[in-house]
């Protein structure tokens, strides 16, 4: 049976056990490269940038992470802080407001389209829409990592989906 | 934690591809700061030395007898004390290095 991720850390904080690190960032790094890349609205290079430091971050810090929330979560907590801080370097373009019908249900959504899509929302929706779909946490948990109330994430949500439906069946329709 | 059925763009968010790791663990680990272990066995390297050090000038008669030795040129005693010394030398590096793990 595999180490546990909490075996992992005891051995990285006891004795600074490399092997155990690495094991630990082979295990997060896909979870943790697809959040901020979702975050980036697709910036692969941008992406494996933060990541990395994340994980820098994490060996730094680890003796910080208490084990009462899920690792998985304490990373994605550093990523989004880490996104945060370089997201605030430029101002987020406001997003074009195509008028659009609904999309058609039995389409199904190319990901290219979607990070395209994803990258013309406001950031919060992005922020919201990233964590709470595909990364395994609950909704509070998602509040948590960004210190939102779980109300404003679950109307970021809302709009940012009403946003990606107008944007998503606005590019289907501009298909030949 | 979908509350409505599934539509096409959420079922599009849940869709996280894998992201092959592609040597992304190894550039992590290359950034790393110098491990703590390597730097213990090189304080306990350079402490061991000092101390041998300070031994052979602080026992009485060390320094004088390797003094002699080395001025007479004398093989045989040279290597009666290097022999004993190298062992032991040997033993203690050996000794600190398991005991820190060495990577």
């Amino acid at each position: 049976m595999p180490p546990s991720d909490a075996d992992l850390v005891a051995r990285v904080i006891a004795d600074d056990d490399r092997r155990a690190f690495a094991e630990l960032v082979r295990r997060h790094q896909s979870a943790v490269r697809g959040l901020l890349r979702r975050l980036g609205a697709g910036d692969a290079a941008l992406a494996d940038d933060l990541a990395q430091e994340t994980f820098l971050r994490a060996y730094r810090g680890l003796s910080g992470w208490r084990g009462s929330a899920r690792l998985a979560t304490w990373l994605y907590r550093i990523a989004w802080n880490l996104w945060a801080s370089q997201a605030r370097r430029p101002a987020d373009p406001e997003p074009t407001e195509p008028e659009p019908p609904r999309p058609a249900a039995d389409v199904a959504i190319d990901r290219h389209d979607l990070e395209r899509a994803l990258g013309a929302l406001r950031a919060e929706e992005r922020t919201a829409l990233a964590l709470a779909y595909g990364q395994d946490l609950t909704h509070e948990e998602a509040a948590r990592i960004l210190d939102w109330p779980v109300g404003t994430l679950k109307t970021h949500i809302l709009r940012g989906k009403e946003r990606l439906r107008r944007l998503l069946s606005a590019e289907a329709e501009g298909t030949p | 934690m979908n509350a409505t059925g599934p539509d096409p763009v959420e079922e599009a968010l849940m869709r996280v591809p894998y992201v092959d790791d592609a040597g992304f663990t190894d550039r992590v680990m290359a950034r790393l700061p110098p491990s703590r272990r390597r730097l213990r066995v090189a304080i306990l390297i350079a402490s061991g030395a000092a101390a041998a050090a300070v031994a052979a000038l602080v026992l009485p008669g060390a320094a004088a007898t390797l003094a002699a030795a080395l001025a007479g040129l004398q093989v045989a005693t040279l290597a009666a004390w290097a022999v004993p010394l190298g062992l032991a030398a040997t033993a203690l590096l050996l000794g600190e290095m398991v005991s820190v793990g060495w990577e």
